[in-house]
């Protein structure tokens, strides 16, 4: 299980984090949602190691990975899809793919898995990652992330400006991984694209983690959604 | 002699002094591009290299001069690239890789490097024997009544050392594309290049890559510094043009830009060598820093890069 407890984190003075606590569990979609500003990427950068906690702990099965150097994270499998995709804009596809098979030492089973996942991926192989398009773009970050083989992916808006048939497409791979046991810790602005794939929702303000419920609950009380999120 | 066997001997001599500039400009490109760090104390990098150079051919006297350069040409850019990651280990990583610290931080550097070689070495201009110095006569073409016809212009020579130091160069610039393009090191310094964060975030040990990094580019100045030895003299203070030339260079080719900086560096290094044989050194060194300026004024980002993505 991935657990977040009590933790706290700033950029420079400015504090962001205040209390966040959440847990995501193997198999299991957890969904952050918050108002802009409210701490949900900030949250992702601290699991990874790329904010510093002044407060609380981040494990893994037990394991803290807050006290962790960033670049052993991704040992404990623990994968993460920044938000804008951040892909390495002039290496190729193929390049990106093993900067995330290289993390683990993964081997040409991993590859084959992503590129089933995303087979658009396959023709762009050697393709220089800032000349795909927005779309391919997303998978070929997805797919970088899946390249570690995660237990965990953290997916930050990752259907951000995309047309609906690769919405559909990445909700569709997110539902085959929570199926086959990996834990997806989703932030997202598509409300009605969360409730369709995630098991939780998790509410954050201010930095401060609210109430966490069933995603089931908010498709008939919307009540949760208008309180922290306005809509 | 003519104008044209004269602009061909410029150009050759030049091609020597370009293909050692692009040797050290590389080395100041890769640290630059890939930590963001502008070391100051890349001359010095390139200025211990040729003194090492001179100590160890020094030291091999019994053996031929050609045993002594090619020992020389593999152990000064080895401990040239351990006091470069050294450096780093003691110095640059210490202040966190910050930009303006690590100016400071190189300029202490510079000076102590500079003083140690002083001290150890004394203030003498040192020569190094070439490992060979054959001299090759170049044919030239003329018109006359029947057609054309070859000759021999008088001076118009380059020794056989000066046609290797090219070559060497060539072949170093090409192991480092290799290196960089080709092999699983390569990817993941292009990787942190392009984003350290995220590279971090895939495992990548940035530190490391920043150490190992930092002791390539001391490694490629000092490479160039051997390779020119035998043809300038090594002195302590011989850092300091290898720097300019180096900073205008990686300015002009693009910050961090490798292509970019190999096409400035042939830019630079040719115009200079011929401004200097026909007019002076000092006026080649003049119109290359007012063309920096020029540069960082009405394009930034360097000539050879793209201005938006």
């Amino acid at each position: 299980m991935l657990e977040l407890s009590g933790i706290a984190a700033a950029y420079g003075r400015v504090k962001v984090l205040h209390d966040v606590s959440l847990s995501v569990c193997e198999g299991e979609v957890v969904c952050v949602l918050g108002r802009n500003g409210a701490g949900k990427t900030s949250t992702m950068k601290a699991i990874m190691g790329l904010l510093p906690l002044s407060a609380g702990q981040i494990t893994v099965d037990g394991t803290r990975l807050d006290t962790l150097p960033v670049d052993h994270v991704a040992k404990h499998r623990v994968a993460y899809t920044p938000q804008g995709r951040r892909l390495f804009p002039e290496l190729t596809v193929r390049e990106n793919l093993e900067i995330g098979l290289m993390a683990r030492g993964e081997d040409s089973r991993v590859l084959d898995w992503v590129l089933e996942l995303f087979p658009r991926l396959e023709e762009r192989m050697n393709q220089l990652a800032h000349t795909l398009s927005g779309g391919e773009q997303q998978m070929a970050a997805i797919g970088r992330a899946l390249c570690i083989n995660p237990r965990f992916l953290l997916l930050d808006e990752p259907t951000e400006g995309l047309q609906p048939s690769i919405v559909a497409l990445i909700q569709e791979v997110v539902s085959t991984l929570s199926k086959s046991g990996v834990g997806v810790l989703l932030v997202e602005q598509r409300i009605d694209a969360v409730l369709s794939i995630a098991d939780k929702v998790a509410f954050i303000e201010n930095g401060y983690s609210r109430e966490v419920v069933p995603a089931a609950t908010l498709k008939t009380d919307r009540s949760l959604l208008e309180k922290y999120v306005g809509v | 002699m003519e104008l044209g066997p004269h602009i061909l001997l410029a150009l050759l001599e030049s091609a020597v002094s370009t293909a050692v500039l692009a040797l050290t400009a590389i080395g100041l490109a890769l640290v630059f591009g890939i930590m963001r760090v502008v070391n100051v104390a890349h001359g010095e990098f390139f200025m211990l290299g040729a003194v090492l150079a001179w100590w160890i051919t020094d030291q091999l006297t019994a053996f031929s001069p050609a045993v002594g350069f090619a020992v020389a040409l593999v152990l000064s850019p080895l401990l040239v690239g351990a006091i470069a990651y050294a450096s780093d280990r003691i110095v640059i990583n210490r202040v966190d890789y910050d930009p303006e610290r690590t100016i400071v931080a190189t300029v202490g550097l510079l000076y102590i490097f500079q003083q140690i070689s002083l001290m150890t070495f004394g203030p003498d201009a040192r020569p190094v024997e070439p490992p060979f110095n054959t001299r090759l006569a170049i044919p030239w073409l003329e018109i006359t009544e029947q057609g054309w016809a070859v000759y021999w212009p008088w001076g118009l020579s380059i020794t056989s050392y000066k046609l290797a130091v090219i070559a060497i160069s060539i072949v170093l610039l090409i192991g480092v594309w290799l290196v960089l393009s080709k092999t699983r090191y390569g990817l993941i310094m292009r990787a942190t290049q392009q984003d350290k964060d995220i590279a971090q975030a895939f495992g990548i040990r940035i530190e490391r890559v920043y150490g190992l990094v930092f002791a390539a580019g001391g490694a490629l100045a000092a490479m160039g510094a051997v390779l020119i030895v035998p043809i300038q003299q090594a002195h302590y203070l011989m850092g300091g043009d290898p720097l300019l030339l180096s900073f205008i260079v990686v300015i002009l080719g693009g910050l961090g830009s490798l292509s970019g900086t190999l096409v400035a560096a042939a830019i630079i290094g040719l115009s200079n060598g011929m401004i200097a044989v026909f007019f002076s050194p000092t006026l080649a060194k003049i119109l290359a820093t007012l063309l920096v300026a020029l540069v960082l004024i009405w394009r930034p980002a360097g000539l050879f890069t793209r201005s938006s993505r």
